[in-house]
């Protein structure tokens, strides 16, 4: 196997299955309403154009309504850049509006960025196809092409992680791992979230953990070590299958095991995750034939033995 | 014309070295994302990336003293208002205040933004308690954890809703 990313085969069906969770994650990712907000802290599209349309609610029906077109083309492989446009500019300017209210965060950034690399990949597309080949605009995605844009999330998907990694080390002058005691303060904090918010009491284990990393810095450092090394070295989920399935199965954990002690969810992470990288279709269609195969062979097998007695 | 020869030539080289990178693709994105920074959909994700000694978090008090949980009372969340703050104090730095009277500004905007956000009827019931913005610091002493409390700004009991 060559040491750089691969742009997998993958067959019809499964990065149709890919494109209808896509779709479902967008569409769940697109409120109906926004409440009453002022935009006092412009971030993204918000600095270039005003979004206070978007607390119009006739304006977001429309949009809405819009993005439905936009899906059912994009999931049919129709159109593929006009409805990632669409679909590119609804989730960035959601987004923008959420995040230019004073406080950022990071939830939904995945899902836009995904749909910017694969914008990006059509974009390039339609003007390889028209302008360098010369050949007639066909509305239809190829194979080939979708498999660009499966390629394409990864990479937008991988390159979040590493970049994460990367500000870590920056950020901290390159003492992350030297500091990963110090999550006891910040755990605790997070800790206060549920109960600042609802009032509602903290779990058990979640109140347990600060304590535990006070007593034991050493097995923290390991343990946090290890999720900082997924986060720097997903980029091997590129070089194929295999290692897309293990490296997005160890991000799924690691994002669970966030959850439990810090209850801070990344669910879109971990969504993506599921579908681009451990392609769940595919190890259950491999499931099957596994089951099939076994089977089959000991159809084949029993016959012999019913007559060697 | 020797110049620009040169400059393609140099173009088409380092061209032909990026295509020689494994997984340049991921390079130029990470590339894109750090220099765009805070940017939606862009992002550096720097979130647990300073892990320093001391954590804080924010209480909003009644004129009783009681905590009123964000979610219920303001239609908001916990985490909006040290981002918040912390915006709003930078804005107001930029336009000239000192850093001390940026914050207790910046504690008050972010009150009556909170008010602003809760739902009409309950909004009276908090101008007649007026409100406070506590800051709590975490930090660890010995082996145990430790918790100061600090006023950032408060609105007066029967402050008025224009202001």
């Amino acid at each position: 196997m060559k040491f750089d990313s691969q742009i997998v085969p993958h067959s019809s069906w499964e990065m149709a299955f890919m494109r209808i969770a896509f779709i479902a994650m967008v569409w769940q990712s697109v409120p109906s309403f926004y409440y009453p907000a002022a935009l006092s802290h412009p971030s993204g599209l918000a600095r270039f154009l005003d979004l206070t349309f978007l607390m119009n609610p006739e304006i977001l029906g429309t949009l809405r309504g819009l993005l439905a077109v936009a899906l059912v083309f994009y999931a049919a492989g129709f159109l593929m850049f006009v409805s990632l446009t669409f679909i590119t500019f609804l989730l960035s300017a959601c987004g923008s509006f959420e995040n230019s209210q004073g406080a950022i965060n990071h939830t939904l950034q995945p899902l836009a960025l995904v749909a910017l690399a694969q914008w990006g990949v059509a974009g390039y597309s339609v003007f390889r196809n028209r302008v360098v080949d010369k050949r007639a605009l066909f509305p239809m995605a190829t194979a080939e092409t979708h498999r660009r844009l499966v390629h394409a999330a990864k990479v937008a998907l991988v390159s979040c992680y590493v970049t994460s990694a990367i500000t870590k080390l920056e950020r901290s002058e390159g003492e992350w791992l030297q500091r990963t005691p110090n999550l006891a303060v910040a755990i605790a904090k997070t800790n206060t979230k549920s109960y600042l918010n609802i009032q509602e009491p903290v779990d058990h284990l979640a109140n347990a953990v600060p304590q535990f990393i006070i007593d034991h810095p050493n097995v923290i450092r390991v343990f946090f070590g290890l999720g900082f090394a997924l986060e720097l070295f997903s980029f091997l989920a590129l070089l194929g299958r295999w290692p897309a399935v293990l490296i997005g199965v160890s991000l799924i954990l690691m994002h669970d095991m966030i959850a439990r002690v810090m209850d801070l969810h990344f669910a879109i992470f971990e969504r993506l995750a599921l579908i681009f990288l451990v392609n769940v279709p595919w190890l259950a269609a491999l499931a099957i034939a596994a089951i099939w195969n076994l089977s089959a062979r000991s159809m084949r097998r029993r016959p012999v033995n019913a007559t060697s007695r | 014309m020797a110049f620009s020869r040169t400059i393609s030539s140099g173009s088409r080289a380092l061209g032909g070295l990026l295509l020689r990178v494994p997984f340049r693709e991921v390079w130029l994105s990470v590339a894109l994302l750090l220099m765009v920074g805070e940017n939606y959909p862009f992002s550096n994700f720097p979130m647990y990336s300073r892990l320093e000694e001391e954590a804080v978090y924010f209480v909003v008090l009644n004129g009783r003293g009681e905590m009123l949980p964000y979610v219920t009372t303001f239609r908001s969340r916990s985490t909006y208002v040290p981002k918040a703050l912390k915006a709003e104090r930078r804005k107001l730095e930029n336009e000239g205040l000192s850093s001390d009277a940026a914050l207790v500004q910046a504690g008050r905007n972010v009150l009556w933004y909170l008010i602003q956000r809760a739902e009409p009827q309950k909004r009276a019931d908090l101008l007649r308690d007026g409100l406070r913005l506590i800051e709590v610091r975490i930090s660890v002493e010995g082996s145990r954890l430790k918790e100061d409390e600090m006023l950032v700004a408060e609105i007066l009991p029967g402050a008025d809703e224009v202001r």
